[in-house]
């Protein structure tokens, strides 16, 4: 019997990958990075697959506490980068807190990478403004990391970092590096005592002190919705195109693929058409109380 | 560096649009002044009657609440500016103010000001829409400091 | 001229009489499907699998409205003499609840093992064409979009379906609005139209051909071939409830912030109850269940809604912390960001959202109340003598 005749299209073939389905990744080592927050690198178990995993900065990797559950978290290293692929974590939810206690060695599930990141090769030639609040750095280590890998094919790269408190700043010990190679950087902090002695201020302000030219800037920007927000109503002020302000969202991502409807967001799927969008495609539904 | 006034005064984004004949005013009423870090350019509490505009360096405001010492609420850098209330009151400051860094600013003196602002409105109005500006700019920032965006 | 005895040709419509659904159903069940027809349990017409001809709710009816469901019996012993029940076949092909695999540790790892159990292959007796549409619909879901969901294509390849078009409406239907119905055009391998006493039956492919093989049919007449575009016509023409489907995405964009929302939500009670009856309806989770010795977990997909506060959680908070919201995605998602996402409207105008809404509330009155205060003009239509809902104007 041939199946029903009508279809949209050609039925999609059987043996696909189920899309849910993790693969064992090893713990290859657990960097602690601010109170709270630590950076697992993990590699797949299967030698030849992780030989082959490639991602874009931006991109996200859905991880499984196998009985305990999944959840979705950016990549925070460069493909290729050692020891691994790394995963900068907040230990606040049900699974990450479990994942606090894992060790190297430990396995974990992993799927991934999933979601378009942010637009690198839209960004070539231009200036390069990357907004970061606390732990939003994570998805923009690698943007900084290829920018300053290429940088010649940039113009002026600058980063505007701020996070609560002096102890919460990410990924500090690579500022001095990342500033040798060519990226400007303005740091600062919600709160401090006077210990403190670099800025005080939320991100936003830090942009009343820096010079861009919108003709030729394009902004990354990930954060708290907040400051995102603040964020963009400063550059679109200064006259920076919304389709030249990006933003990583964050979203209820559960299957990673498009299919389980929770990260909505309008028309969009955040897991696969985000989590990086141009400000003009998403600006109407992002400012959208409760949307 | 130059530290000329007058020509200081025209490097700032804060006089970008003012006209020549009122910049020879302000430069008039204007010093330079410089502050090594760690030195207090005045507490809280303290009558202190200059608006400064920050060329060099790094001031932190901070209020000291007890028992916590002293906390950082802002810091001010090149272009910015702090000490924006004497223009229109003669009350205590409510905030410290200290360099952290090796610091320069021009200093206007806050009483000439007025005067120049009550004989000339235009120029009055000016200066305040400039500062309506900082304290717009401030006002947003210390509601997102409130909210404590990053708390988790 | 009698054909009965050998395989009809394809695209022919012949006249059966209606105890030979009964044989119908045998060969069915004789070729390894599981018959899945409507069946009375719990005081209403559900989907399950129907072995013989009396387990169907012949000689019964529905009556619809807002908030209500009642079967009552008929005067007539019609086969399929009532609308859409509370369940739709998207249980079958996208189940409540489903297991997708089993992780199992291992000395220094851990094994995914896929989920063992066969899967069914289905035949849907009596599948109206709201439904039809709604499972093409989900086929853009589950089969057509970023990613082919091997769990439902395992279960909606081999599906085989007996359509029945539509000889009456509920008050709650609204398929012409939405272009899906009352006549099932395609999805169905043999479609019924019901006559006081045969069925008028279209033979749209080999299969379906192949299953009336030797049964006693005979071509229909021109004059039976009109009395079923009649059933079909005069459904159509009953039907009661409309929605205006102009400009829906923009005009629902445009007003996110309708106090029609505030209304809306003091009436909602969140129950999640108009996403589970909905065929359309996609949104899951998926859970871990450990068992107890920690060395095996299964993963396991179960149906969600976005009227469960948590269906938009993240880290900090709720993304839709009110019914107000809640409600809005709901019927911006089904009327509006469901085109930008699959190119069609989620909702097909089966009404069932409208009936099983315990507080009776009505997505056609809901559009109409923001619409006939948008800024958008509603423009009458000149409908087949149906009336508008209220506030429609």
């Amino acid at each position: 019997m041939t199946p029903s005749d009508v279809r949209l299209q050609s039925f999609p073939p059987d043996g696909l990958p189920d899309p849910f389905g993790p693969e064992p990744a090893v713990i290859r080592a657990v960097e602690p990075e601010t109170p709270g927050v630590a950076t697992f690198w993990l590699e797949l178990q299967d030698a030849g697959r992780q030989a082959a995993y490639r991602c874009e900065p931006g991109q996200f990797n859905m991880l499984l506490v196998p009985g305990v559950g999944e959840v979705p978290i950016s990549i925070s290293s460069a493909s290729g980068e050692q020891p691994g692929i790394g995963h900068t974590i907040r230990f606040v939810g049900t699974v990450t807190r479990v994942i606090e206690r894992l060790r190297p060695g430990d396995v974990l599930g992993l799927r991934g990478p999933y979601g378009k990141g942010w637009p690198l090769e839209q960004a070539r030639g231009q200036d390069i403004l990357v907004v970061a609040g606390g732990l939003g750095l994570a998805p923009l280590r690698p943007v900084i990391r290829m920018l300053l890998a290429r940088r010649s094919e940039y113009g002026r790269l600058l980063l505007l970092y701020g996070a609560r408190q002096p102890v919460d700043l990410l990924y500090h010990r690579e500022y001095a590096g990342w500033e040798q190679q060519g990226l400007a950087m303005l740091v600062t902090v919600d709160r401090a005592d006077a210990t403190w002695t670099g800025r005080v201020g939320v991100v936003p302000t830090l942009l009343g002190r820096i010079d861009f030219d919108p003709t030729r800037t394009i902004a990354f920007i990930c954060g708290p919705e907040i400051m995102m927000r603040f964020t963009v109503y400063e550059l679109l002020a200064r006259r920076l195109a919304p389709g030249r302000v990006f933003l990583s969202i964050e979203r209820n991502m559960q299957c990673g693929v498009g299919l389980c409807g929770r990260c909505q967001l309008g028309p969009y799927f955040v897991c696969k058409d985000g989590p990086v969008f141009a400000f003009n495609r998403i600006g109407r539904f992002v400012n959208q109380e409760h949307f | 560096m130059s530290t000329d006034v007058p020509t200081l005064l025209r490097s700032l984004a804060f006089t970008r649009d003012l006209e020549s004949a009122n910049l020879d005013r302000l430069a008039e009423i204007a010093k330079s002044v410089a502050w090594q870090p760690g030195q207090t350019i005045f507490r809280e509490g303290d009558r202190d009657d200059f608006l400064y505009l920050v060329t060099e360096g790094h001031v932190a405001l901070e209020i000291t609440v007890p028992p916590r010492g002293r906390v950082r609420i802002l810091t001010v850098g090149p272009g910015e500016v702090f000490g924006w209330s004497s223009v229109y009151y003669q009350k205590p400051k409510t905030a410290g103010a200290t360099a952290i860094e090796p610091t320069r600013a021009l200093a206007l003196d806050a009483t000439r000001l007025r005067e120049l602002s009550e004989a000339d409105p235009r120029f009055g109005y000016w200066l305040a829409r400039r500062l309506l500006q900082v304290v717009s700019e401030r006002l947003k920032a210390t509601r997102l400091q409130l909210l404590d965006v990053f708390k988790s | 001229m009698p054909m009965s005895g050998g395989v009809p040709p394809l695209g022919r419509t012949v006249v059966l009489n209606k105890p030979d659904l009964g044989p119908i159903l045998d060969r069915l069940w004789q070729a390894g499907y599981t018959v899945i027809g409507p069946t009375i349990a719990q005081g209403a017409i559900v989907l399950d699998e129907v072995r013989r001809l009396d387990q169907l709710p012949i000689g019964w009816t529905d009556e619809q409205e807002g908030g209500t469901y009642r079967l009552k019996r008929r005067a007539d012993g019609a086969y399929f003499g009532y609308v859409v029940g509370p369940h739709s076949w998207k249980k079958y092909l996208f189940p409540p609840q489903l297991s997708l695999f089993t992780l199992r540790r291992t000395q220094d790892s851990f094994q995914v093992q896929p989920n063992q159990e066969p899967v069914p292959r289905y035949a849907f007796l009596g599948a109206r064409s709201c439904d039809l549409h709604a499972i093409e619909i989900q086929d853009r879901t589950f089969l057509y979009g970023p990613s082919v969901d091997p769990h439902y294509r395992a279960r909606r390849e081999g599906v085989f379906v007996i359509a029945v078009n539509c000889s009456q409406a509920a008050p709650t239907c609204f398929c012409t609005s939405m272009q899906t119905g009352p006549k099932a055009e395609r999805g169905f391998d043999l479609a019924l139209t019901e006559l006081p006493d045969a069925f008028i039956v279209e033979v749209a492919t080999p299969r379906g051909a192949d299953l009336l093989a030797g049964l006693p049919y005979r071509e229909a007449t021109g004059e039976e071939l009109g009395a079923a575009a009649r059933v079909v016509r005069d459904t159509a023409a009953s039907m009661k409830r409309r929605l205006d489907t102009r400009d829906l995405p923009e005009l629902l964009y445009n007003n996110l912030e309708h106090p029609r929302w505030d209304d809306v939500a003091k009436r909602c009670l969140s129950c999640t109850n108009c996403t589970m009856v909905c065929p359309t309806c996609f949104c899951h989770g998926i859970e871990d269940v450990p068992d107890l010795d920690g060395q095996r977990a299964e993963r396991v997909r179960l149906w969600d809604s976005c009227f469960n506060p948590a269906h938009g959680y993240v880290a900090g908070g709720l993304v839709r912390p009110d019914i107000r919201s809640r409600y809005r995605q709901w019927l911006t998602h089904k009327l509006a960001s469901w085109i930008d996402q699959y190119g069609v409207s989620g909702c097909v105008g089966c009404g069932r959202c409208i009936t099983w809404c315990p507080v009776g509330i009505d997505i056609t009155e809901e559009v109409a109340a923001i619409r006939g205060s948008g800024g958008h003009e509603a423009v009458e239509r000149s409908g087949a003598g149906a009336s508008q809902p209220e506030g429609s104007r």
